[in-house]
């Protein structure tokens, strides 16, 4: 019989592996705790008690402390460091004090105020006090709805909820509204980008409605690390935040691998794929009983992943104990995942970054990281995964060939000495201001003069008013179009509304399996993709773009699609403006027109491709705002021009991934474009632009520090082991460009360093 | 960039679907002066033509208008006054129903519509339009609130409180999810103005039409009921859907043309629901009126559902299972389920055996309730067991039945059959011991 490893054979197994490119301990730590605050309601103090908890951490006792003074505030802690406990504390312990005071908790996902309601009740089951802790979703019951909007003292939602639902229907939460003494935002660095920018309209909301009901709750944030807490914290809420990050909960051991996977092909720098790397690793792992969490960077990757680890256990009844979780589910689908690790009925589990979030999904010892998961708070948070309760822990980044990969497992100090991206919002964005607009005119009419949240909004008034949206009557603004607004809005997605894709596999059981935004939809949903779910492969037969619905039929097939989209762009108006030494970089609006073209039929094991067709799809169109680069005309002489349009390619490959370095954004995010001769300038011009229409902040921070991402490109593809260019540093197509690249960004002469 | 250049150059990413379309035309000078609190001259006379009468409160005004209609004018078939007969007979019948008016006169009970500016229940739709009826000696009553400008709600709720103060007998259409909700969330927002909304009790048609008529109509809609049901055609009407359009634009440039046919539709309801509350009546108590089988059949099964086996036994069996559009399975099982649920098992084997026997089972669960009063009523378990396994013979036969229920239904058979054989064999271990 096989014997199985132990933790510590597995980690002197990889001690010994050449391919392990650095090694960093995070040695444990003890906790640093102070005895509970005078005013602490003495029930409360009991049940922690009872709970083994006998004095709080630091950072608990300035969140208590904060709290009671009526300050806002956001407590920075990373996972498994009691952070619910900066919130539950002075709330319970208010309510205690004042039974009729209300609490609004958001959390991103249901799952997590499931999560979390389970927690709190246990808490209040200790107390002996009838508290009423209610999660408020789609998911519950209509028949307790009302009792939850009467007497709910704590209601737990999520800003999706928030903004269709509660703020649209106030007048049936007046008891909330009228009391409301606190408003929880945990996670708060999930809301960046979009729906950031969404949600900090929703909180502009959340706070007119209860001035209407006189009152003024206190604002509690918390985060994972991210580079700006405090400020992110205020732009979200519109106030003054107090920060608290003296984190005094203990640390267990931690081993944090960065694991390159070999080069196959010297010359063209190609390297194993990273998913079979992490197949061999993740089974290693599994098959000696070491629970472990996988995350892959796409739903695609996720699928591809599950699809390898499943083979291995076919021949066993374990094929469920390894599952996937992502985005695209459905929540009792998501649910029961959840509910299968926190019970260890599944061992192992593969996930886009939807797990990165503080889910309990009880202990795990082992991490594996498909690539670098885009942020160093990313990175943080999914390392988290990993011994939230065990002595030791492994966690393991195993590098693709991106450039963006290469960058950061050749670069451990970067990654471990550099402060975590900024979160970036733009709650001003015009569309998504305007959208809001509507949404709060519908609540309650606006009056002449009244601001939204110190924004002055006659002009966005009149203009709703010019379209038949609002009627001025008196001094007011009032809703007057049978329309309910929220339903046209989605927090989430840049799209208005997502495709519904649909399985008709058995005719007698046709049904939805999950849905996408429409952006995505256009190169994932067309007709021919293959589509996968939970590791089935689906191949989509028909997508009515209309009505937004994909009919999907399961097949099994040996290959999966890849499509391409086609981007036009036209400069609008140009903001801002600087010289570089042979180069101009701007700032403005941009149109983009994007299609997808054709896709290509790509052969799992070896990445051939063995087959394409053309996609037809109406063409969609976005304006947003843009960063862009132009290169001065004598520089493309001096190259010429074949040499100069393959810089440009690389250059642009090289930006795509360094974008990310200094902006938290998930990939799609941000498009980087190169044009060969840009209609506005005729110069050769690159793009960065902000995948959102009106723009959400990324690209006016890349304008602000061009300088720094040419020199991190620069050193990207300095540093880069291949000779002529590889998918590593200039691009799949790229070969031979390297050297024209890098002579290219030479002769830029930019000065500047990427390190803060 | 200016917010109004912006605002125009993301027109496109701006627009909506589901708002108003395309904007009509700029309405000009003829747009009320929002500094003029009182209502324009326009709407003066927009008041005369509608023969409305202007209430005001505090600085608020209102337009209200009253008319009375006789009582012996035919709304369809039948006149309005069958209301009197309608309330009648519910004082003689002492058992629990949804429309039951024992206890109260035709006079004290209130007949409401309201338009409304949107089709949510949100913060952001207004009701525009209060139409109320009530019966005064041979008269119908009938009163209509109407707000002018949406800055007007404390009057118009002011008025429409103090004259009704009691709301615990209205009668509406779909009034419980639809009408009701609205009344509460608007008079929220005045509430420290106006008179304390009253309790509210109530007699939604809707619930009763659907359940009489849901088969044999395509859409529950008011209009189409009264044409199939009571036989009353309106002429000229707006349909209801386009009555917030006609008040956005009257909002504009009051014209009183805008709204007449908003008045004229929300009266002509509140004559339908007068009139629908008659028949049903009738219709549920048997009385003068020809019942089609698929009308007593329903009846038959809203009384089963009200644990009046007894009436609903009554109808049952007294139906012709041959008639046009009566369905014979559903009326021999709905038999056979009130006689178990009275109580009389004897009859309810009965009729579920002649149901198996003369193909007339409607599936799996007719043959398992066969087995499982043998097993459990009359311990017949050979006979259990036989009609368990037709069960499972017929479950074989259900290939519409999706794999989890059938998995699932499996299932359960296959417990019973197994609980049955083991009884069987205690029976006959116990037989052979003896």
């Amino acid at each position: 019989m096989k014997v199985r490893k132990s933790l510590a054979d597995i980690l002197a197994m990889l001690k010994a592996d050449p391919n392990v490119q650095h090694w960093h301990t995070i040695p444990g730590r003890a906790a640093r705790t102070v005895p509970f605050p005078e005013g602490v309601d003495p029930r409360l103090v009991q049940a922690l008690k009872k709970r083994g908890i006998t004095a709080l951490y630091t950072h608990q006792a300035d969140a208590y402390a904060a709290a009671s003074r009526g300050r806002d505030f956001v407590a920075v802690t990373p996972t498994a460091s009691g952070k619910t406990l900066c919130y539950n504390l002075p709330i319970l312990d208010a309510i205690l004090k004042n039974p009729s005071t209300r609490a609004l908790y958001l959390f991103p996902t249901k799952a997590l105020a499931q999560d979390q309601k389970s927690e709190l009740n246990e808490l209040i089951a200790e107390l002996g006090v009838t508290i009423h802790g209610d999660t408020y979703d789609g998911d519950t019951p209509a028949t307790i709805r009302q009792k939850i909007r009467k007497a709910g003292q704590i209601v737990m939602t999520n800003p999706d909820m928030l903004h269709s639902s509660i703020l649209p229907h106030h007048t049936k939460w007046v008891s909330l509204f009228e009391n409301l003494q606190f408003v929880v935002i945990d996670e708060l660095h999930t809301y960046r980008g979009v729906f950031g920018s969404h949600v900090a309209n929703v909180i502009r909301r959340l706070k007119r409605i209860c001035a209407y009901y006189g009152s003024r709750p206190v604002f509690i944030a918390t985060s994972a690390t991210i580079a700006n807490p405090k400020e992110h914290a205020e732009r979200l809420t519109g106030r003054p935040m107090v920060l608290i990050d003296n984190n005094g909960a203990p640390q267990v051991t931690k081993h944090f691998i960065f694991y390159n996977p070999p080069v196959v092909h010297q010359a063209l720098n190609i390297r194993r794929s990273a998913s079979l790397v992490v197949k061999e690793l993740a089974k290693l792992f599994l098959e000696n009983g070491i629970r472990t969490i996988v995350f892959a960077r796409s739903r695609l990757r996720v699928e591809i992943l599950l699809n390898y680890l499943q083979t291995l256990n076919t021949a066993r009844t374990e094929r469920a104990t390894i599952r996937a979780y992502r985005g695209g589910y459905l929540p009792s689908e998501r649910r029961e995942i959840e509910r299968g690790l926190r019970e260890g009925k599944i061992h192992g589990v593969v996930s886009t970054n939807a797990l990165e979030l503080g889910v309990d999904i009880g202990q795990l010892q082992a991490c594996i990281m498909t690539g670098y998961p885009g942020s160093i708070s990313s990175a943080w948070q999914q390392a988290g995964r990993a011994g939230r309760r065990e002595d030791e822990a492994v966690i393991l980044l195993v590098a693709t060939s991106s450039p963006l990969d290469q960058y950061i497992i050749q670069h451990p100090d970067y990654f471990f000495e550099r402060n975590p991206e900024e979160a970036r919002i733009n709650p001003d964005n015009l569309i998504i201001l305007v959208d809001h607009i509507r949404c709060a005119a519908y609540e309650l009419p606006f009056k002449k003069g009244e601001t939204f949240d110190g924004i002055d909004v006659e002009d966005i008034c009149t203009y709703l008013a010019d379209q038949d949206v609002l009627h001025f009557q008196g001094d007011k603004w009032f809703w007057m179009t049978d329309a309910f607004p929220a339903a046209n809005v989605s927090l989430r997605s840049a799209a208005q509304d997502n495709v519904v894709i649909i399985d008709q596999t058995h005719p007698g059981a046709v049904k939805v399996i999950g849905e996408m935004d429409r952006f995505s939809a256009m190169t994932l949903l067309h007709e021919e993709a293959i589509y996968m779910h939970q590791g089935e492969q689906y191949q989509v037969e028909k997508l009515d773009w209309e009505e937004k619905k994909a009919f999907v039929r399961q097949v099994d097939v040996n290959y999966y699609t890849d499509a391409n989209l086609a981007v036009q762009l036209e400069v609008l108006e140009v903001d801002k403006e600087k010289r570089g030494p042979l180069f101009e970089t701007a700032y403005g609006d941009v149109a983009v027109r994007a299609k997808a073209t054709i896709f290509k039929k790509i052969r799992f094991e070896t990445h051939d491709n063995v087959g394409w067709g053309t996609i037809h799809l109406p063409e969609e169109e976005i304006h947003t705002t843009s960063a862009w680069i132009g290169f001065d005309g004598e520089l493309e002489e001096r190259f010429g021009k074949p040499a100069a349009e393959q810089a440009l390619v690389g250059l642009a490959h090289l930006l795509r991934h360094a974008a990310p370095l200094f902006v938290m954004c998930d990939p799609q995010d941000i498009e980087v474009v190169p044009m060969i001769k840009a209609p506005h300038n005729g110069k050769p011009t690159i793009f960065l632009y902000d995948q959102y229409p009106g723009g959400i902040g990324l690209s006016e921070k890349l304008y602000e520090m061009t300088d720094v991402l040419l020199n991190a490109a620069r050193e990207m593809v300095e540093r880069c082991p291949c000779e002529t260019g590889c998918p590593s540093c200039v691009g799949a197509d790229g070969e031979g460009a390297k050297p024209v690249v890098l002579k290219w960004l030479k002769a830029l002469h930019v000065e500047g360093s990427h390190v803060s | 960039m200016s917010l109004k250049k912006q605002l125009e150059r993301y027109k496109r990413h701006l627009a909506r679907p589901a708002e108003n379309g395309t904007p009509s035309e700029p309405a000009g000078p003829i747009r009320p002066t929002p500094a003029d609190p009182h209502l324009t001259e326009a709407m003066q006379e927009a008041a005369e033509r509608l023969e409305a009468e202007v209430r005001t409160f505090e600085g608020e005004a209102i337009l209200v208008k009253e008319q009375t209609i006789p009582l012996d004018q035919y709304h369809g078939r039948r006149p309005l006054n069958d209301i009197f007969e309608a309330v009648a007979m519910w004082q003689h019948d002492p058992e629990p129903h949804p429309l039951s008016t024992r206890g109260l006169a035709a006079e004290d009970l209130l007949f409401f519509d309201t338009e409304t500016t949107g089709l949510s229940s949100g913060a952001g739709h207004m009701i525009f339009l209060l139409g109320c009826g009530a019966i005064r000696g041979d008269r119908l009553q009938l009163t209509q609130y109407f707000l002018p400008g949406p800055g007007n709600e404390t009057a118009f709720y002011y008025h429409f409180l103090t004259d009704v103060k009691a709301l615990s007998n209205l009668v509406t259409y779909n009034g419980k999810a639809f009408d009701w909700p609205r009344v509460k969330t608007r008079v929220q927002f005045v509430r420290d103005a106006v008179p304390k909304l009253p309790a509210f009790g109530h007699f939604d048609l809707l619930h009763a039409a659907r359940r009489l008529w849901k088969h044999r109509l395509e859409s529950m809609r008011l209009s189409a009921v009264e044409e199939t049901v009571l036989g009353f055609k309106r002429s000229g009407d707006i349909p209801g859907h386009m009555a917030p359009f006609l008040y956005f634009e009257f909002l504009k440039r009051p014209k009183a043309s805008l709204i007449e046919g908003i008045f004229r539709h929300n009266a002509d309801d509140i004559k339908t629901l007068v009139a629908l509350y008659s028949h049903l009546s009738r219709l549920i108590h048997g009385n003068g009126v020809p019942l089609s089988g698929d009308e007593a059949f329903e009846i038959a099964r809203w009384f089963a559902a009200l644990r009046r086996y007894d009436r609903a036994i009554a109808l049952l069996e007294s139906l012709d299972p041959d008639e046009p559009g009566v369905e014979r399975a559903g009326v021999h099982g709905l038999l056979a389920e009130c006689y178990k649920k009275s109580g009389a098992t004897d009859k309810a084997l009965e009729t579920y055996l002649y149901m198996v026997e003369h193909g007339l089972a409607r599936g799996v669960s007719d043959y398992v309730e066969i087995a499982k009063m043998f097993e459990h009523h009359y311990k017949a378990y050979e006979s259990a067991l036989s009609f368990t396994e037709r069960a499972l013979d017929r479950l074989e036969r259900e290939t519409a039945l999706p794999p989890d229920k059938y998995e699932k239904e499996r299932w359960a058979l296959e417990q019973r059959r197994g609980r049955l054989l083991a009884r069987l064999g205690q029976k006959i271990a116990g037989e052979d011991g003896a």
